[in-house]
């Protein structure tokens, strides 16, 4: 038997002691987390995720449903980025900008063609 | 500089490397307005001893919009499912490098771990056994992969075909896509005195040939990459140390094998490629370890046909060139390096040359960020194939001969050592995105090379001893059944493309 001790809890200790109590069998390792006490007075602060999570979500056997239910969840399709540059909004998709060679050479194309 | 578009793009030498890159460029660039001109010398020999290659020449193929058939008829092709060693860890030993998976992963977990959860716990089995297309090509068998979810699409295939065919099969290619080929002999590389960049070439008959782009095709002796812009050599001898191989080509005999062979010998390693309608075979030997006459007489005392041809050497040096894109010059194929083709790399990496020129291409300033990056992803796709191959020859227990007792004992690059550490010590494979070769390529040869991690995953725990037998063993039956569901190689290529004799 074998110890690991989490120090923190929060999303990145907690995250860490249900993916290491999924992946292992039960009896391998005795995993404790310390952590400060909660202060449940506060709103808890909004956290993004990236698609990649899944993979974790799926090895902890977290649902959709269950993220929607118990931490108010919504969907996140990317981000978009306000005020960066001087141009208009730019969004992050997760997920490619069109198809084939790099999408942005078709679009330095079209505008050097002036289409709109 | 002119920030204006290549107009002429200039390659100098044929072969393979400069038909392939002539196919490629007038393929992808055939709506720009661009003068593509090719010259070689039918004087000069190319270096034709047969080929073996890896899947990504299918795509290669795929993007010149080229039949399967139509070019393996034409090139006197077969099919490709892995490469067989022979004696490398070992004497005796044998285990093929499939173009596919070893078993598959187990609740997420590689099978590797499972062997070896079992292997210590007295069940040893051949892992290999557990791989669709290592059991196929072992039974000579071939079937095209599936599109589903089965088994039968874990796995893809290469080709073995004659060199000396596919070039001009793409000659012509090029040539219908408005390539100029032209015949002569490169006597003088002119520079501009500013700039040090190519400005025109002179053949032996005083034609003078101008470009923007220059692409060095020239082989070996870099005419324009090393004797006209003087780039330099890194060479690699020391952890490769073959540097000569004497070719032959045999007489089939049977049906050729679904895969290419490389045999271990006292210094260096034999291929056997077979084609459709002969074998082509070589030493590719150390001039350290051994002598042009003794290697000669080694290759043709284990050759398995009637040879057809007198056998022919070949010298090389094992390296790469400093910059494979030194100002307005790419070097393409044996300009640009060499590493020996016992993982069958040759071809490509003068694909990546040429695909990562076209996707990358410049106009005619030449921008110096541009040609960093072209140079650090060659330098990239060159470093990884020469860990690979090092550990073929560093990863033996072998100590029967002087070439076997230096690589066992040499010095390796830090990226090679820091790989080897890792897998003996817990089974993982240094991940990376660029370059070849797949995890499960690295899992293919520390396994055949008897290279066992000291401990399994953790997480290969999870299941219990008798689930993990069902798992492991199910996938080993599996793979039998399908592999012997097959057709023959000989089936299969009769019906496809069996080319005229």
């Amino acid at each position: 038997m074998r110890r690991i001790v989490i120090c923190g809890g929060g999303a990145a200790g907690w995250l860490s002691a249900a993916a290491l109590a999924a992946a292992f069998k039960p009896e391998t390792f005795d995993i404790r987390v310390i952590e400060a006490p909660a202060d449940t007075s506060a709103l808890g602060v909004a956290g993004a995720l990236r698609p990649e999570h899944a993979a974790l979500h799926g090895l902890i056997g977290l649902r959709t449903h269950d993220l929607l239910s118990e931490a108010d969840a919504t969907f996140n399709l990317g981000f978009a980025l306000r005020g960066w540059a001087e141009a208009q909004e730019a969004f992050l998709p997760f997920g490619p900008i069109g198809e084939g060679a790099g999408f942005h050479h078709f679009w330095r194309r079209a505008r050097s063609q002036r289409i709109r | 500089m002119s920030k204006r578009p290549i107009e002429t793009i200039v390659i100098v030498g044929g072969g393979t490397s400069g038909w392939m890159t002539a196919a490629g460029v007038a393929r992808t660039l055939q709506h720009a307005n661009i003068a593509i001109r090719l010259v070689e010398s039918e004087e000069i020999g190319i270096v034709g001893v047969g080929e073996a290659t890896v899947p990504h020449i299918r795509y290669f193929n795929e993007r010149l919009g080229i039949d399967e058939a139509d070019f393996m008829r034409k090139t006197n092709a077969t099919f490709k499912l892995g490469i067989q060693l022979l004696n490398w860890a070992r004497r005796g030993d044998s285990y093929i490098h499939p173009f596919g998976e070893i078993g598959r992963r187990i609740n997420g977990v590689d099978f590797h771990h499972y062997w070896l959860r079992l292997a210590q716990n007295g069940e040893a089995f051949n892992p290999f056994e557990a791989s669709l297309p290592a059991v196929a090509a072992e039974a000579g068998k071939f079937d095209f992969p599936k599109q589903d979810a089965s088994i039968g699409s874990s796995y893809g295939y290469a080709y073995h075909f004659d060199a000396t065919l596919y070039a001009p099969y793409l000659r012509a290619y090029a040539e219908a896509r408005g390539v100029r080929r032209t015949e002569g002999k490169v006597v003088d590389v002119a520079l501009n005195g500013e700039t040090g960049f190519i400005e025109t070439i002179t053949l032996q008959n005083g034609e003078r040939i101008a470009g923007d782009l220059f692409i060095d095709c020239s082989g070996f002796r870099g005419l324009l990459i090393e004797q006209a812009l003087k780039t330099g050599y890194e060479d690699w001898s020391h952890w490769l140390p073959c540097d000569r191989a004497v070719a032959a080509p045999t007489e089939s005999v049977g049906p050729p094998h679904p895969y290419t062979r490389v045999t271990a010998r006292e210094a260096g390693w034999q291929w056997r490629i077979p084609l459709q309608h002969r074998v082509g075979n070589g030493y590719v030997y150390s001039s350290r370890f051994i002598s042009d006459d003794q290697a000669r007489e080694d290759l043709v005392r284990h050759l398995d046909g009637a040879l057809m041809a007198e056998p022919r050497q070949l010298r090389f040096v094992t390296g790469k060139r400093r910059l494979s894109w030194n100002k307005n010059c790419v070097a393409v194929g044996l300009a640009g390096g060499f590493l020996e083709p016992l993982e069958s790399t040759s071809l490509y990496l003068v694909q990546q040359a040429i695909t990562y020129l076209l996707e990358m291409f410049p106009d005619a300033s030449f921008d110096a960020a541009d040609v960093d990056e072209y140079n650090r992803m060659i330098d990239l796709e060159y470093e990884r194939v020469r860990d690979f191959l090092i550990l073929h020859y560093h990863g033996t227990e072998r100590d029967d001969s002087p070439l076997w007792n230096y690589t066992r004992t040499m010095a390796i690059p830090e990226s090679l050592a820091h790989k080897m550490a890792l897998f003996r010590d817990a089974g993982q494979v240094v991940q990376y995105r660029y370059g070849m070769f797949l995890e499960r390529s690295w899992h293919a040869i520390y396994l055949g090379q008897r290279i066992a991690p000291q401990r399994y995953s953790p997480l290969a725990d999870k299941l219990s001893l008798e689930e993990t037998r069902r798992a492991v063993h199910g996938i080993r039956a599996l793979v039998a059944r399908e592999a012997a569901a097959m057709p023959t190689h000989a089936e299969v290529l009769a019906r496809h493309c069996g080319s005229a004799a």
